[in-house]
């Protein structure tokens, strides 16, 4: 009897066989669950903007106080169309690059010198303690006194905020690596660099991720930070320029700018996580 | 029969918190034929896990010393394979990645180790997870990976730290198993620390057990049984018998070392 109804449900294994408790056929799939909370998430975005517009054109109706969406659209249209706006945009992005860059590099070198290197981390350690709770941007007056108004004064700044917070994570990823694993390493002959390269590095790729992260952030208040300061060009100038002449519309679309460069990074970090470090996808979805 | 590993006069001591020293092992000496199958049981924290390290060349020793082929052991060695208690797998790395990983540190190319690693995981019962990562494979899986990544070195002697103590009781038993029929088809000296009696009578030719504070051999048993060995006679009153033996000798130990 088992047996014949264990063939029985094996044959039509595809379809929800009617014998299955209906709490389970009815439960939602991982996909459904997904689809569910993107769909949530769109209408989530649509309903923001639609308020945004619609606060705008009936709430607040004095062009200085606030801008509907389709204004700050239409503002962002002539800009692009006359070029400036792909001018501006290019010496911010340009700026963030450069600084973002160049704090990735170093943080990561000088973190991972540190965690393997007692006597770095002796000699560094005070320093980096010391500036990383800073309110580093105050340094922005200094900088534009040494390396002038134009790009280096900028890139000056998003490095120094920048690099603090991905060297404290490169230096913690190095730390954390499980000395267990360390151990089999040496149980397999590892060479010092061998350990480093295929245990110390990967285990320390995730805090790495994390730093980057945070790092952004950080590079892109830089980045406004230094062009607020003074500048001549770039999208933080466009928002100083706009403020001045009462031009709310172009200050939201700046920020616009300004969010929308944030998100599309952190995105790519993500997907250069999953690129990096598929195991940890794999982790997730196993629990 | 040859000897393969040859133990003298072996002491390790730790420094305590205090800078004292400790001796954790006291002057360990026995010796170990090629192909044997030799277990260590023992209370936990009696310094099995100290004299396995040791002998893999993890740790330096303070007194005596170590020879494998009459070689005196300084560090690690090709000539010993090591498949750790804990989960020692690299969670970055896949199946296949892990059980190469000892031969890509030699520099052995892909195109080598990657068939032999295939033929490894064939061997251990897991061949077409060769792309998994570790984290999605259950705990008995993954033992059998650090078995295979362990083998694929070709060492002469397998330091096993008792391997099996995180799996659950079947899948410990179906382990046990196979690691005997992988041990008669690929006739290596096995050095098999376990805290678990039935598992060392079931496994070794021969069982050491270990005393505390300090650890030294209390006693070395000769197992009579046949090979092959069915997973029935764990329930044959000769084994009861020598796991009962073995038992009180502990058993006494513990109540010795709780007295010290
Ligand atoms: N690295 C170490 N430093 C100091 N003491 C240690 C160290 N490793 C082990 N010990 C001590 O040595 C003793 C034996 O430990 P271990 O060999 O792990 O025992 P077992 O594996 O039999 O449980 C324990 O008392 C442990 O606390
Ligand atoms: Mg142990």
């Amino acid at each position: 009897m088992t047996q014949i109804s264990a063939a029985h449900d094996e044959a039509k294994v595809q379809a929800p066989s009617p014998a299955l408790p209906a709490r389970l056929t009815q439960a939602p799939t991982q996909a459904q669950l997904t689809a569910r909370s993107r769909r949530r998430a769109i209408l989530s975005v649509l309903g923001g903007l639609a308020l945004w517009e619609f606060t705008g054109q009936f709430l607040v109706t004095n062009p200085i106080l606030f801008s509907p969406l389709s204004k700050v659209l239409a503002v962002g249209w002539k800009l692009l169309l006359s070029g400036e706006l792909m001018r501006h945009f290019g010496v911010s992005a340009l700026e963030f690059a450069l600084g973002f860059a160049l704090s990735a590099l170093v943080g990561v070198a000088l973190g991972f010198l540190m965690a393997t290197s007692r006597r770095t981390q002796d000699i560094l350690d005070p320093w980096v303690s010391f500036f990383y709770s800073s309110p580093l941007v105050a340094l922005m007056p200094f900088f534009l006194l040494i390396f002038g108004i134009g790009l280096a004064s900028k890139v000056a700044i998003v490095f120094v905020i920048a690099v603090f917070p991905i060297l404290l994570n490169a230096f913690v990823g190095i730390r954390s690596a499980d000395p267990h694993l360390l151990e089999v390493a040496k149980a397999f002959n590892c060479t010092s660099s061998q350990i480093f390269t295929k245990i110390l590095m990967p285990a320390a790729l995730p805090f790495v991720i994390v730093g980057l992260r945070l790092g952004i952030g950080r590079a892109l208040t830089g980045v406004v930070v230094g062009e607020l300061f003074a500048s001549r060009a770039g999208v933080g100038y466009l928002i100083t320029a706009a403020g001045l002449s009462f031009d709310t519309a172009t200050v939201f679309l700046g920020v616009l700018i300004f969010s929308l460069m944030g998100v599309v990074l952190m995105e790519g970090l993500k997907y250069l996580e999953h690129r990096l470090a598929p195991w940890r996808k794999s982790v997730q979805e196993t629990h | 029969m040859t000897t393969k590993l040859q133990v003298s006069g072996l002491s390790k001591y730790f420094l305590t918190r205090d800078g004292e020293p400790r001796k954790v092992l006291d002057s360990i000496s026995l010796n170990i034929e090629t192909n044997q199958f030799v277990c260590i049981v023992g209370a936990s924290g009696c310094g099995k896990t100290t004299f396995i390290r040791a002998i893999g060349g993890l740790i330096p020793v303070e007194e005596g010393e170590v020879r494998i082929d009459g070689q005196r052991v300084e560090g690690p060695g090709g000539d010993r394979g090591f498949v750790f208690q804990h989960d020692s797998l690299l969670p970055w790395r896949t199946v296949l990645d892990n059980v190469v990983f000892g031969l890509e540190v030699r520099g052995v190319k892909p195109a080598v180790s990657h068939p032999l690693a295939e033929s490894l995981l064939q061997l251990v019962g897991l061949n077409g997870f060769d792309k998994h990562y570790p984290s999605e494979l259950s705990g008995g899986m993954r033992q059998r990976v650090n078995l295979a990544r362990a083998l694929a070195i070709d060492p002469d002697v397998l330091l096993m730290d008792e391997p099996f103590a995180a799996l659950d009781a079947q899948t410990r038993e179906i382990m046990q198993r196979e690691l005997l029929k992988i041990w008669a088809q690929k006739r290596k000296t096995v050095l098999f620390i376990t805290h678990q009696i039935d598992e060392a009578v079931y496994l070794g030719d021969r069982v050491l057990v270990f005393s505390s504070r300090p650890g030294k051999v209390a006693a070395d048993i000769a197992i009579p049984f046949e090979r092959p060995r069915p997973l029935s006679l764990k329930r044959s009153p000769q084994f009861l018998k020598i796991v009962d033996e073995i038992w009180t000798l502990i058993e006494q130990e513990v109540v010795a070392s709780m007295q010290a």
